[in-house]
Order: structure tokens, then sequence, then C-alpha cells
């Protein structure tokens, strides 16, 4: 019989390697450690002046490499083919380096170089602020799409998009305060928009472009016929009656009246979303900008402009998650194949970056452009011409309020595997998007099961030298 | 022992091994602190600064490196750095911390190792650079000390905080108050009367109110039509005995387990999948659901349900002890008690290999046994001493080693996936005995398969691919040595591993091994006995008779409350998972303690309190709100009446199905996932999958990593950590739910078809819709309802023509969103 092995103490090696990357998960608890008196959120709903009032988040599904789109790495062209001790999901690795396939170029006022990957963001480098210096702490797609949207990269907790949510409330009463654009489910499926124990009303609502791009926003059924428009007139009248007379009865419970009132807004989302996402509404030269054919209700390009309209339309935070858990920027293969995942979005980025300045949006928004990791120098094998996962170095971008625009922040070794100058923590990240949203990630929390949670956990420090 | 637990997994990792903490790096508590120090008043937000620098960086230096030896009991150089006084103080050196002047500190001095006369500390081993930083800052920022962190607790020390917390005191036998009133029916009236302190109580709730009340507290369906007309034909206020007849009714309907183990199944975290990356389907978890169902039909008492669920395998051992031969009825025991084990068996996994962060399963174990036995929450103590409750480290790794000890089945996963993996680490429903034959074929077959790996690994083959596809063939052995051959029930249970101690993880990092941790029980409740952890077992055996001592003051307490809460909406201690200092303080402590004596008394009987609770006059009081008394007890603390709720998500779904004749009330089968052979989930294309059925809802599969989205809406409990009680939220999406979902509209469709055939819509509506009014809400409509409903309904026949069962639908709908059917009074 083969030697036994206990799972945990024999073999201190393999441990270290089944449990490796889990620090921050296990310094998770020590929110609970954290003596914060209550929910923190002041009347006006932030600690201090915010600079932006709405969020974008664009995310960028399976780790898009850094080092083939924002972070130039000339080194790795003259150490190419070379073997290193590559690490990758297991261990080590002898590896060859491998050069980015792609051509870097200066733009713009600042200088800022990108990979001819991205031929259109030329235009928009100016507004962008790079950073080169993220690191998360897990290196699997679902701990680390868990980790950019809700900081914790194992059990599921609130995500970014529902803590602004529940700290800053709604613009618009007739439209939720958190949209989701996500025609497939990214890693980690819905946990990554979930409000999880914050309360469901600050749940991402998830829009899948289509004919129902809210789930039960209409009655699938012959219900549109004139005959039947007055039927549900009806209905509303008579729900809406016994509902006052229930509550006439019942005069001193809110929650009654409460859920009344929540008919009529869903009423008002009916009617109001429809319009919000048509871009029939849209001129000829907008879609064109977008790279859109009219009609065309389901691209990449037009969940962009419907993201700007309900964006207008006061809906607090709108994320656009690019592509599902398959099919994505997971080049492990070839990096050739982020050609066609960075021609989707670059057009259409681009002009929803220029078309939001145009209209003024710019001034108060926050624009994060973000992906769950990056993508190691060297190959995934001994002759294989795409890139790993990596974990302690990737980019990602913010833009718009109250970040400096035309400016790169932290640096990475010569090869791109590590951050040498400025490291930016996830947690450190999202500090910082709080912050600019006028709230001290350390005192927006909220007391669940006895503890006081955070986005950040008990990290995080707030990016200042990016900010304007 | 033909289980080989976690070999195999390591196995792998042994061929790849080597460390990423390079690539992983650290957290940025490692970070240089940002703070620039600067001596400005102290607003409020500068302490929250300080108090988390404290907590996060400060607290773990002194707690991991000086309370060894500075803790109150020992205190070399008479230094005690345990508490805000004692550091004040200082040592027979001088005072060791100068607020705002870290120079000459002497701990600084100590920690940096600047002088000579100053000895090195800590002697062994000096502090990184981060954490003198950290320390310089604390000093020179005031050495800022939190007031509720009075007294620092090392790993070692015993806990005697927090001993003189209400929920650890025994439980006491209260006085029965007195109630001159009259009012009281029985004991449970007179402690709520005898906390009314002025206040009076409403009035008791109409026969009608209560029958759908108690209908869906008790089995979560609306009323039966039976009990619904007999009640309109009697007389007002001669309700009497059918009450009590009723209830019994009611706890003897199969529907009662069903509602009850529901409410178990959110303490416990059920779900019917694993919870890694791919979230694994488990088919075996319904076994477990359906025993927790029959057991809370058959009034398990709730003692020997704690047993079970933590040792159950250990009894089925016994059961089977030297091969004996089972009965048939020791055959269903040997079967429920392996089952039971499910409980841990459902510890949540993580990531795509098998037991990747293992020592995050096991602290879901802890934590949910924490929560669900004890109503205490383990979870901090995975890093430090618990900050408020007399939780220390060593309490959390003396579980931890008992569940390290513990064998845990392995579902499948994207690496490994399953298709190859015959159900390794789950546990046989059968005893050995019987399955011998079969069990022999089996091991021979991987006899063979062991032969033609030691030829392959001879000397000829040298060839790397060679080598690791006999490596692949190994791990393949080593899970069909822990799993069973095609075609054997298994249970989704756990086993004795190999009973070791573990370290603790310092800081909760499992690389960061601290000294050993012998298997125990928690040692900060006293007064019972401490069972010692038997050297030859894991030590299950000694916590399930350590949590079900009827001495322990938590088990039933916690667990009567939960009974409580399910009937009132509100425990008598509204956090039912936390019972430590941090959670409420009881409403009315003296009762807690009576009903606790009473089902102890009466055998751990859930039907048993539950009759008591039903059957006193508290329980029968309307919801109606009286403004004055509502303006002093606004949250109805004091029940002076009852609470009104809405229906769960479960209510809702059933009471549809069972108002149109749609529910299916027989028991499903085991969900309809794919054959086994076809398992091939990953984190790119995860296993999801809704399963539409007529059955209970409790029924409904239910997964991890993806909530169900009907009850994600309605506020279904959370798959992946233990739910104490549901919240009632009321957004904007359930009444698009409602209004829009197929569901609502096909069986209000349903139900009009068959009123249609029955009564005419046009004539006089009256019994018709007294009928409507009757299902939906278990009363006849009032006159005004009656108008307004009548009105609707000619004018929707109007409008949909030759179709009045399409207005009859319609209403019918519209009666399933209104609040009058949303809320129970």
């Amino acid at each position: 019989m083969k030697k036994q092995i206990s799972f945990n103490r024999d073999v201190p090696i393999s441990r270290r390697d089944l449990l490796a990357g889990s620090s921050a998960a296990g310094l998770w608890q020590l929110a609970a450690a954290l003596g914060q008196a209550e929910v923190m959120i002041p009347e006006s709903g932030v600690h201090h002046p915010p600079e932006a009032n709405r969020f974008l988040m664009i995310f960028l599904t399976g780790g898009m490499s850094h080092i083939d789109t924002f972070d130039p790495k000339p080194e790795l062209d003259r150490l190419h083919g070379k073997t290193y001790d590559g690490f990758n999901l297991r261990g080590i690795s002898k590896l060859p380096l491998l050069r980015s396939p792609y051509k870097f170029t200066k733009h713009g006022q600042s200088g800022v170089s990108i990979s001819e990957l991205f031929m259109h963001m030329p235009k928009i480098v100016d507004d962008l602020c790079i950073i080169r210096s993220l690191r998360t702490d897990i290196v699997e797609h679902f701990q680390a799409t868990l980790a950019m949207h809700t900081g914790s990269s194992t059990v599921p907790m609130p995500s970014i998009g529902s803590w602004l949510s529940f700290a800053l409330g709604t613009a618009n009463p007739n439209l939720p305060s958190y949209v989701v654009f996500c025609e497939n489910l990214p890693y980690a499926g819905a946990q990554v928009f979930d409000s999880s124990f914050l309360p469901p009303e600050f749940q991402g609502v998830r829009i899948v472009p289509g004919p129902e791009p809210i789930a039960n926003l209409n009655r699938q059924s012959k219900d549109n016929d004139p005959d039947s428009i007055s039927i549900r007139q009806l209905e509303e009248r008579f729900l809406d009656r016994l509902n006052q007379h229930h509550a006439s009865r019942r005069p001193d419970d809110a929650r009654l009246k409460g859920r009344i009132n929540n008919n009529h807004v869903a009423r008002g989302l009916q009617k109001e979303a429809p319009e919000a996402l048509d871009l029939n509404q849209e001129k000829d030269r907008t879609l064109e900008e977008y790279g859109l054919q009219r009609g065309d209700k389901n691209s990449f390009a037009a969940q962009c402009i419907m993201a700007r309209r309900l964006l207008e339309r006061g809906v607090r935070c709108v994320e656009i998650i690019d592509t599902g858990a398959s099919n994505n920027w997971d080049s492990h293969g070839n990096m050739a194949d982020h050609r066609p995942k960075a021609a989707r979005v670059d057009q259409a980025i681009t002009a929803l970056i220029r078309d939001m300045k145009a209209r003024g949006l710019l001034n108060d928004t926050l624009v994060a452009i973000c992906t769950e990791f990056g993508r190691t120098p060297w190959g995934d094998g001994p002759s294989s011409p795409g890139r790993n996962h990596l974990a302690s170095a990737f980019t990602c971008i913010l833009a718009g309020a109250g970040v400096k625009g035309g400016i790169t922040y932290g640096e990475t070794d010569d090869i791109g595997a590590h951050v040498v100058k400025d490291l930016v923590h996830v947690h450190d990240y999202h500090a910082t998007i709080l912050h600019l949203m006028g709230l001290d990630h350390k005192r927006l929390t909220y007391r669940y099961a006895g503890r006081d949670f955070r986005l950040t956990d008990v990290f995080g420090n707030v990016v200042q030298p990016i900010l304007n | 022992m033909i289980r080989s637990k976690f070999a195999a997994v390591l196995l792998l990792f042994l061929q790849v091994g080597s460390d990423l903490s390079e690539q992983q790096g650290k957290p940025d508590s490692q970070q240089a602190s940002q703070g620039n120090g600067a001596n400005e008043a102290l607003s409020i937000a500068e302490r929250t600064d300080r108090e988390i620098h404290f907590e996060t960086k400060i607290r773990p230096i002194l707690v991991n490196e000086c309370l060894k030896c500075h803790n109150g009991k020992k205190i070399s150089g008479g230094l005690d750095l345990s508490n805000r006084n004692a550091v004040k103080k200082g040592g027979d050196s001088g005072i060791a911390v100068k607020p705002g002047d870290a120079r000459n500190s002497l701990i600084v001095k100590a920690i940096e190792r600047r002088t000579a006369d100053i000895a090195p500390m800590p002697p062994k081993k000096k502090l990184t650079k981060e954490q003198i930083a950290d320390i310089i800052r604390w000093v020179n920022d005031g050495a800022h000390w939190p007031d509720d962190a009075l007294q620092l607790q090392s790993n070692a020390s015993f806990n005697s905080e927090g001993k003189t917390h209400w929920s650890f005191q025994p439980v006491v036998a209260p006085k029965i108050p007195q109630d001159s009133s009259g009012w009281a029916r029985s004991p449970v009236d007179r402690f709520i009367a005898a906390g009314w302190n002025g206040l009076k109580p409403a009035e008791d709730a109409d026969e009608l109110t209560l029958i759908r009340r108690v209908s869906y507290d008790l089995t979560g369906l609306p009323p039966n039509l039976v009990e619904v007309n007999q009640a309109i034909n009697r007389k007002a206020g001669k309700q009497g005995k059918s009450f009590d007849l009723m209830v019994d009714k009611l706890l003897n309907s199969p529907a009662f387990g069903e509602r009850w183990a529901r409410h178990w199944m959110d303490v416990v975290r059920y779900a019917d999948t694993a919870g890694d990356n791919a979230d694994y389907p488990v088919p075996e978890a319904g076994f477990y659901r359906d025993y927790l169902i029959d057991s809370f039909n058959a009034d398990k008492p709730f003692n020997q349900l704690v047993v079970e669920q933590i040792s159950g395998d250990l009894m089925a051992v016994d059961l089977a002890r030297e091969g004996r031969k089972l009965n048939t009825a020791e055959l269903k025991q040997f079967r429920d008690f392996n089952v039971a084990t499910t409980f841990i068996g459902l510890s949540r996994r993580y990531a795509t290999a098998p037991f990747e962060l293992m020592h995050l399963t096991v602290e879901d174990s802890i934590t949910t046994t924490g929560q669900a036995f004890l109503g205490l929450n383990f979870r901090c103590a995975r890093c430090h001493d618990h900050k408020y409750d007399p939780i220390s480290m060593r309490d959390y790794y003396g579980l931890y080693s008992i569940f390290a000890s513990t064998s845990y089945p392995y579902a499948g996963s994207e690496e490994f996936q399953s298709k190859k993996l015959p159900r390794s680490g789950f546990i046989s429903l059968k005893p050995e005995s019987e399955i011998k034959p079969a069990m022999e074929e089996y091991r021979r077959q991987i006899e063979k398969l062991k032969q033609f790996t030691t030829e392959f690994t001879g000397p000829f083959t040298p060839e790397v691919l060679q080598k690791q596809k006999v490596e692949r063939i190994k791990i393949e052995i080593d899970h069909r040595l822990g799993g069973w051959p095609a075609g054997f029930e298994t249970a989704y249970g756990v086993a004795e591993g190999k009973p070791h101690d573990e370290p603790l993880h310092r800081k909760g990092e499992p690389r960061d091994p601290g000294e050993v941790v012998a298997r125990a029980v928690p040692g900060f409740l006293e007064g019972f006995k401490r069972p010692t952890v038997r050297a030859e077992e894991s030590g299950r055996r000694e916590l399930a008779e350590w949590l079900t001592d009827p001495a322990n003051p938590l088990t039933a307490r916690v667990y009567v409350n939960r009974v409580w809460m399910q009937l009132f909406g509100r425990g008598l201690v509204e956090t039912p998972n936390d019972f430590g200092t941090r959670g409420s303080k009881p409403t009315h402590p003296e009762l807690l303690d009576y009903l606790t004596n009473y089902f102890i008394e009466n055998d751990w009987s859930t039907k048993s309190l539950v009759r008591a609770i039903v059957c006193s006059r508290v329980y029968q009081l309307c919801s109606d709100d009286f403004l004055q008394q509502s303006r002093i007890d606004p949250e109805n603390r004091r029940l002076w009446r009852h609470n009104r709720r809405r229906l769960d998500a479960e209510s809702i779904r059933d009471s549809l199905l069972a108002i149109s004749g749609n529910l299916n009330l027989a028991r499903p089968g085991t969900h309809p996932f794919p054959p086994i052979e076809n398992w091939k989930w990953t984190q790119h294309d995860p296993f999801r999958e809704q399963y539409d059925t007529r059955h209970r809802t409790v029924y409904l599969m239910t997964q991890r990593i993806q909530k169900h989205p009907f009850l994600a809406l309605f506020d279904g409990p959370d798959t992946n950590s233990s739910t104490g009680s549901r919240s009632q939220s009321s957004v904007p999406l359930q009444s698009l739910h409602l209004s829009n979902h197929p569901f609502f509209i096909e069986q209000s469709n349903a139900i009009a078809a068959r009123l249609h055939e029955k009564y005419s819509v046009k004539g006089d509506p009256t019994e018709l819709l007294n009928e409507i009014w009757k299902k939906v809400l278990g009363r006849l409509p009032d006159k005004d309802e009656l108008q307004l409903a009548g009105e609707t309904l000619k004018s929707a026949c109007q409008v949909a023509g030759e179709s009045p069962q399409r207005a009859l639908q319609s209403m019918i709908h519209s009666l399933f969103m209104s609040n009058a059917f949303l809320y129970v009074d």
C-alpha cells in the first residue's frame, strides 16, 4: 500500500503549493478585529466631496496581457528565447522568455506607449491614467475575478458596484442603481455583481443585450396587443386599490407602503428602461464613431452606448463585462489570440471616452478599465507562443473625474514579471475608486454576522499621486 | 482502511511542487504605511485610522511576539504588555512606551536592538523592518489603545474575558411569574405579560387569520380549504379545542418536516454543489436533505440529530462492528448515520484542484459548527484570539485538529474532474458485510492496475511522457482505493482520517505554522465535563458529546431561540447565529431559559416545543398596531402583538403551486444531473443549471456559485455560509418578477381555468370571488373588496371580449402580487 499522506502535516512543500496565495484570504477575518462603530454613511451619502458621481467599470475577462498592451518591455526582445525559471499555476519550470509580437508606439501629447493592438486608443491616451503596477493574490481566474469585483478572492462578498449603490443610492428612482452588461457570465458567475450580505436592492441588475435585456422586464406572452394593454391597466389599478385598502387598515406598517411604491418603481422601470436602452435615438455620426451598424443591439459597441445612456440617466454604477468565462483574453495558446479581443473593444472604448468627454459626462464619471491579472513574460510551455496567468504584475486603467490623464504610474521589472515601483494592490485600486466617489474605504462598513465588513478588507491605501 | 484521503492530490503536487510565495507576494499589510503622523487635534477619522493601525498591525505583533513572556501572568522584567494600564505603568527598567516619543521609548530601543543596556526583544528573533516601523508609528502617534481592547490574550493563555457573559451561564429554572389579570393561558404567556410594563396586549387574532398564520408557520403552505370553510361556518368565538386539534394535524403532516428541515438547511448552508470553481454537483447531498426532512417529521430528538451530524459515521462503525449482520431497521440506521455527516461533508470547496485551500474548507466546518450549534462565530479565532468572545486560537485549532483528522469526500473539480473517480472519499450506505463480494472484485481490479504501473515504471521507460502517464494512473489508483465500484450508493459524508494534531497557523496563515494544538473541544465554557479526545479517534465523538451535554448552556438555548424566531419572526435573541458578546441580549431571558428547560425535559422534541409556543395566547394575538404603543415599543420587542411577516421565497412558490393544484407532494428522486461519465466542467464552463420542478421548493436544486434567481430575489438562504435569519426585503425587481415571470402567469391561469369551468364569470360574481379569496388569502373578501373586484372583473371581461378566463387570470395574478397575499398577519 502506498504511503498514506495526511492532508496537512507530513508534506509541507505540497501543502505550500496547495495553499499558495491564500494569504489575503487568510487575513480576511482580521476584519473581525476591526471595530468601526457602525455603518458609517453620512447623511449626504459621502464622506468627503466627491470627484465622481458615477462609476463605469469595463472588465476585460480572462487576463489581458500587460506586456502586450500597455506595459512595453523592450528588454524582452533581447532576451527572447532565453530560458527562465518561469512560475505558472503550480510551480516553477524552465521556460523560454517570449517577446511581444506587438509593436509599441508613443502617442499623444503625453507620449505614453501603447501597443498596436489598440489602433484607436491613441486618440484618448491623454485622458488615461495607466497603472502598470497592479497586483492580486490568487492566480486563478475565478478567485482573481472575484477579487477585482469584491475585494475577496475566496468568500463571496458584496461587489464594488453594490457597495457604491449602497453608499450613494440612486439618482433616478426609475432605474436600478447598479447595472451590469453581461452577455455571458464571467468566472465566479453572478457572484461578481452580487450584493451578498448587503440588501438585495443593491445587487447588479444584469443586462443581456438582446430581446429581453432585463429579466422579466416584460411578459413573455401576447400581452402586448391593445386589449391586453387595457387589461394590464385594469390589473394595475386593481392591485393599487387592493393594496391601499389593505394598508389603510394597517396604517403603521411602512413596509406595506414601501412595497406599493416598489410596484410603481417597477412600472417606471418598464417604461424607462426600453427608452434608455434604445439606440435608435442615437445620431448616425455617433454610431459611426463607435463603429456600430444601425440596428445592432448586441455588440460590445452597442453596450458601450447603452452604458453611456444609462449613466446620463442617473444610474450610479454601470459595468460592462466584455466576454464570459470562455473565449476571452485567456491566451494560453497564442498571443495572436489577443488581436480579436482587442479589436472588439478598442474602437468602442475610445469612442465612449470621447463621447462622454464631449458631453461633459467625463467630468463627474470615473472610468475603470481592468482585468483580473496579467500574463507571464515566458511562454505557457516549452514551445508555446501563448502566455500563462500572472498575479504579481498587471495593468489597469483609470480615467475621468479626479484622475490625472496621460500618465503612467508604477513600474514592473525589465520583463514585466514583478512590480518594482509604486505597487498598487487590488485593494489600493478599490480604495482609490471609493475615494474618488467621495467615500473613505475604511469607513464604508457594514455589520454582518457580528462583524464590520469593508470592500478593502483590512487593507488598501488610496493611490494619491494619480489624483488631480 | 481503504480510504486514502488526500494522498492522490498531494502526490500530484509533489511532481511539480515548489514554493509560489514569490509570485503570490504578501498582502499589503506588509507595505510600509503611508501615515504622516501629523499632530493635529484627534479627529474621529484619525482615531479610526489609529484604531485600525492598532488592530491590524500592533495587536498581532504584541500577541504573537510579546505576550508569551509579558502576558500578565508571566511578567518578564516586570513588564506586562497585555493591557493598556499595565503598558502605561511599564516594567522594572522604567516606562516602556512614551506616547509620541518613539526614540526614547524602551520598547523601541529593545526591538531595534540599538543599545547594549536594553535587552534585545524578542530575544530569539528580531522583528521585521515593517513590524518595527509599525511600532514606531504607533508610539509616535500616541500609542493609541482602543477602549474595547482592554486585555489582550496571548495565544497560550486561557481566555477569561467574557466568562460572565449571559449566554455562557448555566440555564436556570426561572420562577414562572404571576399574571393577576387572567390574560395568560400558558407559562409562556406569563413570562411575556410580565415584560409588558404597562403595555396592553392586542386583541386575539380572528380565527381565519390564525389558521393562515399557523399553516404557513408549521408547513409553509396555505391553509387547507376544509379548515377555512369550517371556520367560516363556525360561529365567532367558538374556536376552543379546534385550534389545538389543527395544530396537531399540521405537526403530523409531512409538510411539517419539509418546512422545518428547510429552516435547518439554512443554518447548515445546504447546497447541491461543492462550491469549487466549476461548482461540481453533489447528487448525494439530497440524501442529507431527505434525512433532515424525515428526522423532523419523526421528531427525532434534537440532541440525537446533533450527534448524528457530527459523528454519525462513528456510530455506524459501532453498529456494524466486527462484521455484525444488521437487521432491516439497523441497516436503515446505518445509512442515516452516515448520511447525517453530510453536514460536515458539505463544507465549501475552493479553487480547481481537489482539496485546494483545504484550510478554508476546514474553516467552514468549524465556523458552521460554531454558528449552528453554539451560536458563536469561531472564524475570528483563526487568525487571533477572538476580540470580543472568549474564543482563543487554541480553541479554534483544537477543533481544526479534529476536522483535519477527518476524511472529507471529493465530489470532483476542474482538475481530475470525477469521471474516473468513483466517489472518492464518499461513504458507503451499506456496511462492509453487505458489499463484501463486490468490493473484493473491485480491489482485485485495482491490484491489476497496480501491477501494470509497477511494470511500467521499470528501468525501461525513461520517457517523460510515459512517466506522466504512469503517475496519472497511480493517482487514479489512489482515487479508486478511496472510492467505490460503480452503482454503489454513497453519502457525501465524512469518515475518520488519521488522528493527529495540527500546528496553529500564525495570523491564520497556513504557511506560518506555530505550536501544535492537540485535538480538543473548546475550553471557554465551564461547569460541565470537557471530554478528553481519545487518542485513536478524530475527536468528533467527544465534540458531539460536549455539544449535547444537557449542561452545555448554548446548544439547546440557541436551538430554542431558532424555533421561537421561526414562529414570531424574531428570536428572543435577535441574532440567532451570534450569542456572543456582540450579539443581541435576550429580550426575555427567563422565558428563554424556561423554554430551554422545557425542551430538554421533553427529550429535545421540536414538535413539543412548537406546540407549546403556538398554543400560547401570545402567539395568537393579532398583528394590528395601535399608534400609542407603537411609539413606546415600535419594534414590538415586548410582544404585545404579533409580528406581520412577508412570506418567504419557498412559501410564495409553494402557495401558487398548491393553490393551482399543480403541486407535486411526492418526494422527488435525485436531481436530473447529467450522468457522471459526462462530467467535465471547468471554471471556464462551470456547472450551471436550473431544474424546474413542480415539487416543493425545498427540493429545488440550489448551487453555490450561482444562486437560484428566484430564491436570490426573495431573500433565500446563502448557500455558502450559515444563514441565521432571512431578511424580508422589498425591491422593485421583485415586483417585476411577480408581474412578468411566466410561472406566476401559468399558475394563475391554471386556477382561472378551473374556476371558469365551475362558475359563470358574467352573472353575480360573489360566489366566484369568495372562492378565489378563500383559496388565495384563506378568508372571504370584505364588502369593499367584493365591490372593487366585481367591478374590475366586469371591466376586464369587456376588454378581454370572448375570454373571461383571461379576465379571471388577470385578477388572480394581481391577488398574488398583493400585500394581502405576500404578508401574513
